[in-house]
């Protein structure tokens, strides 16, 4: 992984230096390149060519590894740190001449930093093992170990909020796949079999086709997200902080509430897509500063089970759609649309409640976000408000959780 | 005996990644796109109801259509997605003046809001960056084929062809709501060469003859 530049710059290029050194006094190249190495490195150099951006972070995904980690096993641990600051000197070359114009040098810096960290001390380790496969196995471990760490303290990549172990949990299939990858190519250039390394190119461009429509389905989904929050601003100019806030405050009292930071940031996206449905209510009525008649609320109310019709239609928000649905339901049974009670409630729906009843009280200090019909309250009166519901509007444990997020963030 | 071994795990790997990618997940990405598009026609549909079916079937006629004149997969594909999300303007309109007031007694300020609505769609579109190929297909849809719809569209064949099959296929399915087959057929017939543009005007008539769109009870009338 290649990434900006964001901290802790000079430490990294030291510690690259210093490995590198390291290698090169410890592990010396020798003389005449092993032909084995000279075949790998072109290869590699394609791998990392065909990288794919990673989000919008600036990250960009390749898939050298198999090749360094068989210069590593056949030519020492200093031939692929230099082969490995090679594909970084030509990554750089690619980018410059993608964007048209010279990227900062501090990116060369930093990512060589990492590449020679990482890269050295995979091939330090390689030579304490004998057997190619294992060696493979440790290299692509060591490798990615460091460099994950790097990249993700470097940008603001989900990885970063939470530990490398997701990232392997949620991508074990294709780090599997990559891993196996490696141990062959790793196998066949220690019995100098190089000229079978070519076809290796073969399963590591497939590797790179699946990932870059996995990424393609993740930006799909996320833009399916914003589209609709656009419709909904445009049918009713809604605040864009509004929405921003309540889905940041959902996400941290679900991961308080003890889920998994994936289901956690589901949550977020539903906490964002709730009043979908009013897209189909008169606006006029949502924004009339007096109290509604009872076919106008009646008409309101339909917005919770709209939106879980809207959403219904679009397979990844399948979860979401009772979460949606029942945003407005209470535990004593006095919500809508069904009167559910208190334990027939998705825990989620029950985040969105507190989330959103808080931002109405206490959000929109801005003066354009004011509302026509009141004021803004103090964080601390709105708490208030809320545990005072706790129990008949809203559910008591989801409340403290909430306490403790907005006390943690003050 | 190692390398043998490492070379089918190569080759197994190969295989197993290839199928995954480039058939399963290419197919996957299709269809959730397509899923999302009809959430955003759901909207739609939810907040003006005096419209629900029309996305439907003005996306069934204009692929037919598209398919009839010879189009390319990937042209019928563009449309297939541009007719879905041609509407999606519609959320810039105020509740009430469709759902309350008859087109017939919009004041100006009235008809110029709707007349908008293809714009709002591209400005939208174009914000997304997987579709926003499409904005000219959406923004032009309204566009009539002679220029008379005012200088801001192109006119004649600068009109995508997209816009041009979504404007005769859109208005067909508008007025054969109100005044049933047959009258609506006669209506775009009228207009060929004004409005729309005739060669489409005469495939897709034809094809409604054929095909009767896919939808017998209705067109048994023609």
């Amino acid at each position: 992984m290649r990434s900006e530049a964001r901290v802790s710059f000079w430490p990294v290029l030291a510690a690259g230096v210093a490995v590198g050194a390291l290698s090169y006094v410890a592990y010396p190249m020798p003389i005449g390149l092993p032909a084995e190495a000279w075949v790998l490195l072109p290869l590699a150099m394609v791998a990392e060519l065909l990288s794919v951006p990673l989000g919008r972070g600036g990250i960009r995904l390749s898939f050298p590894l198999p090749f360094l980690a068989g210069i590593a096993i056949v030519a020492g641990p200093f031939a692929a740190l230099a082969a490995d600051l090679a594909l970084t000197a030509a990554g750089f070359g690619m980018i410059c001449f993608a964007q048209r114009r010279v990227i900062a040098p501090r990116w060369l810096g930093y990512n060589s930093g990492i590449a020679a960290l990482s890269c050295g001390a995979a091939g330090i380790v390689t030579t304490l093992i004998a057997l190619p496969a294992l060696q493979a196995i440790a290299f692509c471990a060591v490798y990615a170990l460091i460099n994950a760490v790097f990249v993700s303290r470097s940008s603001e990549f989900p990885l970063s909020k939470h530990s490398v172990v997701n990232t392997v949990r949620e991508a074990y299939g294709p780090l599997t796949v990559y891993v196996a990858l490696t141990v062959a190519v790793a196998v066949l250039a220690a019995e100098q079999q190089w000229w079978w390394c070519v076809p290796a190119l073969l399963p590591v461009l497939a590797l790179r086709g699946c990932m870059y429509l996995k990424l393609r389905m993740m930006e799909q989904y996320y833009e399916t997200v914003s589209a609709l929050t656009m419709m909904l601003q445009r049918a009713h100019p809604y605040t864009h902080g509004h929405l921003e806030r309540v889905a940041c405050l959902a996400e941290e009292v679900a991961l308080r509430l003890g889920m998994q930071p994936k289901h956690a940031r589901m949550v977020r996206e539903a906490s964002v897509l709730h009043d979908i449905g009013k897209i189909a209510i008169d606006e006029v009525i949502l924004d009339k500063p007096a109290k509604l008649t009872d076919t106008e609320m009646e008409h309101v109310r339909k917005h919770a089970a709209f939106g879980a019709a809207i959403v219904a239609a679009v397979e990844p928000f399948h979860a979401m759609v009772p979460w949606i649905r029942h945003h407005h339901e209470r535990p004593d049974g006095q919500g809508y649309p069904a009167g559910l009670r208190d334990i027939e409630i998705p825990v989620e729906s029950k985040i969105i409640a507190v989330v959103d009843a808080y931002d109405a009280m206490a959000g929109g200090k801005a003066p354009s976000e004011r509302r026509p019909y009141r004021e803004p309250m103090a964080p601390a009166a709105a708490l208030a408000e809320l545990e005072r519901c706790a129990g008949t509007q809203f559910d008591p444990t989801v409340v403290k959780a909430f306490r403790a997020v907005v006390e943690a963030a003050v | 005996m190692n390398s043998v071994l490492a070379l089918s795990l190569l080759g197994l790997l190969t295989a197993g990644m290839l199928i995954q990618s480039l058939v399963m997940q290419r197919r996957q990405i299709r269809r959730r796109l397509r899923q999302s598009l009809e959430a955003f026609g759901r909207a739609i549909e939810l907040r003006f109801p005096c419209r629900e079916g029309a996305t439907e079937r003005i996306v069934r006629l204009s692929v037919a259509t598209s398919k009839r004149m010879g189009l390319s997969a990937r042209h019928c594909s563009d449309i297939e997605m541009a007719a879905l999300l041609r509407d999606i303007g519609l959320c810039a309109v105020p509740y009430r003046q469709i759902n309350q007031v008859p087109i017939d007694r919009w004041d100006e300020e009235q008809q110029r809001r709707f007349a908008d609505h293809p714009e709002v769609a591209a400005a939208m579109i174009e914000l997304v960056p997987s579709l926003s190929r499409l904005a000219p297909l959406v923004r032009n849809q309204a566009a009539c084929f002679d220029g008379s719809s005012g200088p801001q569209n192109p006119c004649g064949i600068d009109l995508p062809i997209g816009s041009r099959i979504l404007k005769v296929v859109g208005d067909y399915v508008e007025s054969e709501r109100r005044m049933g087959a047959h009258l609506a057929a006669d209506h775009i017939r009228s207009q060929s060469g004004r409005a729309y543009d005739p060669e489409i005007v005469e495939t897709f008539l034809a094809m409604l003859r054929l095909q009767r769109g896919g939808d017998r009870a209705r067109a048994l009338v023609a």
